[in-house]
């Protein structure tokens, strides 16, 4: 069985078994590394990819269901080899956001599906939109000033900041 | 199975639901299995890594879907709220988890899993054979 669909901007035909998660094609098949296998049970975020705009686990959706649907990836945001970074990978580079690395690529497309969708949240938004998105690094306050810089790059800008973008990520006088 | 085939047998399948007296005999029947036969495919690849024997969370003892009341029951109507919205974590205290698949599949795509479902771990009255428009109707109550 083939599936068609959109896949980062561009139609993709799927030759695989139907059951299939989409996770596995994006890695194995595609070579689209960005998104991770963490779990495999929906509980990690670590293999988050955008479906019409929404923010999925890609570890548990079978390509059965992607029937003539927009997928975006990590890579699709912006690469390298392309036209460089987009604005929400750029404000987790800018905030060094990662420490491993493991989340940042689901953390980021939880980012952008939020910031696509309203570019104007609130400090509690944030929190709640990316609460399915686990960090075993705990660079949570990092990756919340992500955030809250990716959407003043998205012209829009977090309505009530827990700090804000710019401030030092240790204060004076703190520990080495 | 095409997926030109799959749309002939949604569309035959809602006409079905619409007219429920007015197709051929045998096609209500023949339309419920390839229904059933569809949502297969999509627990294979959305349920089975935490509801099928064998997985993580039934070596831990978790009880099976068929010891679950949602499926038992007269209407679908708990068990789509459950495909649709999960079961979210509770910040205060540790409870059993499910993501919400809501952005994952379509009403027709519910209705299928459903069928499904349904037939290999539920029990009790039969649910009607296309379920698409109640799951919009609890898409729209719950937001999603």
């Amino acid at each position: 069985m083939s599936v068609s669909l959109t896949l980062n901007g561009a139609a993709v035909r799927l030759d695989a078994d139907p059951a299939t998660p989409l996770l596995y094609v994006l890695r194995n098949d595609l070579k689209l590394n960005g998104a991770k296998f963490g779990c495999g049970l929906g509980q990690c975020g670590a293999c988050t990819v955008m479906v019409d705009g929404q923010p999925v686990f890609s570890c548990l959706l079978p390509i059965a269901a992607l029937q003539g649907r927009r997928v975006t990836t990590v890579e699709g945001l912006g690469t390298r080899a392309g036209a460089g970074s987009g604005p929400v990978q750029a404000a987790f580079e800018a905030e060094q956001a990662a420490q491993c690395g493991y989340c940042i690529a689901g953390m980021i497309m939880r980012t952008q599906a939020l910031l696509e969708r309203n570019n104007r949240p609130s400090e509690a938004e944030v929190r709640s939109a990316l609460s399915p998105n686990l960090c075993r690094c705990g660079t949570h306050m990092r990756i919340l000033r992500a955030v809250r810089r990716a959407a003043l790059a998205m012209g829009g800008g977090v309505r009530d900041p827990a700090e804000s973008v710019g401030a030092p990520a240790t204060p004076p006088g703190g520990p080495p | 199975m095409g997926w030109g085939a799959t749309g002939l047998v949604a569309l035959v399948g809602l006409a079905l639901f619409a007219y429920p007296r007015s197709g051929p005999p045998g096609a209500e029947a023949a339309g419920a299995k390839d229904a059933a036969a569809r949502g297969a495919i999509l627990f294979a690849g959305a349920c089975a890594s935490c509801h099928e024997a064998g997985a993580g969370m039934m070596l831990e003892g978790r009880p099976a879907l068929s010891a679950g009341t949602a499926l038992h029951e007269p209407s679908p109507d708990h068990a789509i709220r459950l495909i649709l919205r999960g079961i979210p974590e509770r910040p205060d205290r540790p409870g059993h988890y499910m993501p919400p698949f809501a952005d994952d599949f379509s009403d027709a795509q519910v209705s299928d899993l459903l069928a499904y479902i349904h037939g290999r771990f539920g029990g009790g009255p039969a649910w009607p054979a296309v379920l698409a428009p109640a799951v919009a109707k609890a898409r729209k109550a719950s937001g999603k």
